[in-house]
């Protein structure tokens, strides 16, 4: 019951993040030749106008790269990285500080199912809409997307970055479910989510690492300020192997979410 | 006669069996001692009425029972488990109507009855036919249109049929019309009738005194009174009105005994007497008494007697001026 109540509250999310991403690739479909044209003319006017060789290398790179580089690896990943980051928060924050806010918290809990079953259910919808959200975009890149672009796709590193984004949003989600169960209402476990959010971001913008663009998730998933702090996230120098960042962002997520968990079995409205 | 101070009601032979029973709870949040001793004990198929004045502790000690919240210390025990352990089990035998908002608003009342039902399993949809027909509410309409009266009276038509044993109700009838509050209270006698035990906080004590057979009292959150509605109206003395064939003069009910002689009159007055009036009325004989009357105290004077009211004075003449 709770799983179905579950769905329907959070459909309307998941319905809007799914219809960025089908738009976002129509709108690469339609408008592809003429934004390759332009991206070159933009070039040429930024090395004639000596921009920094930073926002010359970006388009170079933009131009030059094929797949598996940039349809699946950048335009869409970026994508999906900050519409899923944001659907990640919104459907973490919304199952416990959502329901206190509305006031439905002491009714849910005075119902007959047990805490665990609640935090379970609450928890695994919101993930598997996630995860749908994340590999959806997948599918319609291999299917759809790059044969209209004329451009071969590998599905396996295809597969390998969507997964490795996928534990990224699993972090994001597990920090905010935690957020969800401690704080008293919707907006202070949003703000909270969206504070981690930004301190990993600032964690990760050293000089060191300025290399790794932001909207490449092994640049996301690197994050070696932490490793420092924690012993966890391996060096940057193995960021050629992206399972393991992927897995422990995962392991992260994992015990984060049994905390929540915990914290849930004793909370109060 | 019977002495005032003892209850009237015999106490049965058979002790009734205590569903409910709470002793020393007490329950802090930060600085604020909200619970310091609540005491409870309800019987099965009793309508128990939790009274106090407003954050008095009822609705933290209704969530304590409902094991939502655990108390700082004391015991609470439904169906004889633990109500924070064995939450739970306790929560499969019982519903609850909170009485702050607690209704999924973007859920069409229909929506809301057919997902609430789910989780009762003997669930008895006669009832809530026959509740909804009653109430008239817009079932395809969403709960965030209801008025406050008709998101009470969805509640209501949820909770009163879901065939559980025990009924936890924070204000039912908060919010609602005379019509849809009379049939509510039929409701509420209906499912005591089926044996079903209920728990139920109220500020309207006419319909306390209709509905309940049992009182507990709370007051800034302590347990000052637990009995019967009969036991509650008879916890400080009865209450004595005497009409005189003269005026009265000071120190006319100045009898052992008396307290708190109301005059209403100049030739009319009420007291609380604490002894037999057998005893008292040798005394009163030496006043020329034309009307006497003689019985409990109603529920409300009662009540403020226990909260410790005292009405305000008001200076007619005020010299400072």
């Amino acid at each position: 019951m709770i799983i179905r109540k579950t769905t329907d509250e959070n459909a309307f999310i998941f319905l809007c993040a799914l219809l960025i991403f089908v738009g976002f690739a129509f709108l690469t479909v339609t408008f592809w030749p003429s934004v390759e044209t332009a991206l070159t003319e933009v070039l040429d006017m930024a090395k004639k106008a000596k921009l920094p060789r930073q926002v010359i290398g970006l388009l170079d790179g933009i131009l030059k790269a094929q797949f598996v580089g940039w349809i699946a690896f950048r335009w869409f990943l970026m994508s999906a990285l900050f519409n899923l980051t944001l659907a990640a928060v919104f459907l973490g924050i919304k199952q416990f500080a959502g329901e206190r806010s509305r006031g439905t918290y002491e009714w849910l809990l005075s119902l007959p199912v047990s805490r665990s079953r609640i935090f379970i259910e609450k928890t695994l919808v919101p993930l598997a809409m996630l995860a749908m959200l994340n590999y959806i975009p997948s599918v319609l890149v291999i299917n759809w997307l790059a044969p209209t672009i004329g451009q071969e796709i590998k599905l396996d590193a295809l597969a390998k970055a969507s997964t490795i984004q996928m534990s990224i949003f699993f972090l994001v989600y597990s920090f905010s479910v935690l957020f969800s169960v401690c704080l008293k209402d919707q907006m202070r476990a949003g703000g909270a989510a969206f504070f981690v959010i930004a301190g990993f971001m600032a964690l990760s913008s050293g000089r060191r690492f300025r290399a790794y663009r932001p909207y490449n998730p092994y640049y996301w998933s690197d994050m070696p300020r932490l490793r420092r702090m924690f012993g966890v996230l391996i060096d940057a120098n193995e960021m050629a192997y992206p399972w393991r960042p992927a897995l422990n962002m995962a392991v992260i997520g994992i015990i984060l979410l049994i905390i929540a968990y915990l914290v849930f079995l004793r909370s109060e409205p | 006669m019977t002495d005032p101070m003892e209850p009237t009601e015999s106490v049965s032979e058979k002790q009734p069996e205590i569903l409910i029973s709470a002793s020393g709870l007490q329950k802090r949040y930060g600085r604020s001692h909200v619970l310091k001793n609540i005491n409870l004990n309800v019987p099965k198929g009793s309508i128990y009425a939790f009274i106090g004045p407003n954050g008095a502790g009822k609705t933290t000690t209704l969530r304590i029972l409902l094991g939502v919240i655990r108390a700082r210390s004391g015991e609470a025990r439904a169906f004889g488990m633990d109500c924070w352990r064995k939450s739970y089990r306790i929560r499969k035998r019982l519903a609850y109507v909170p009485c702050e908002r607690g209704l999924y608003e973007r859920m069409s009342g229909g929506q809301f009855l057919r997902f609430a039902k789910k989780f009762y399993p003997d669930f008895r949809k006669d009832i809530q036919t026959e509740l909804l027909d009653r109430f008239r509410l817009p079932l395809k309409k969403r709960v965030q249109a209801y008025s406050t009266g008709m998101k009470r009276q969805l509640f209501l038509a949820h909770a009163l049929s879901t065939g559980v044993e025990l009924l936890i109700l924070d204000e039912p009838t908060h919010g609602l019309d005379p019509l849809v509050t009379e049939c509510v209270l039929a409701e509420i006698v209906l499912a005591k009738q089926r044996g079903v035990t209920i728990l139920l906080s109220s500020h309207i004590l006419g319909q306390i005194e209709r509905v309940c057979d049992h009182v507990g009292v709370v007051n800034a959150g302590e347990t000052i009174f637990e009995g019967t509605l009969e036991q509650l109206k008879r916890y400080s003395g009865f209450q004595l009105r005497i009409k005189l064939n003269r005026a009265i003069e000071p120190g006319d009910f100045n009898l052992p005994g008396v307290s708190d002689v109301e005059q209403f009159s100049p030739t009319e007055a009420a007291m609380t007497i604490h002894s037999e009036l057998s005893q008292l009325l040798p005394r009163l004989a030496n006043l020329p008494i034309g009307e006497i009357s003689y019985g409990a105290s109603d529920l409300r004077t009662e009540l403020l007697r226990l909260y410790g009211y005292k009405p305000p004075k008001h200076d007619d003449n005020p010299q400072d001026n």
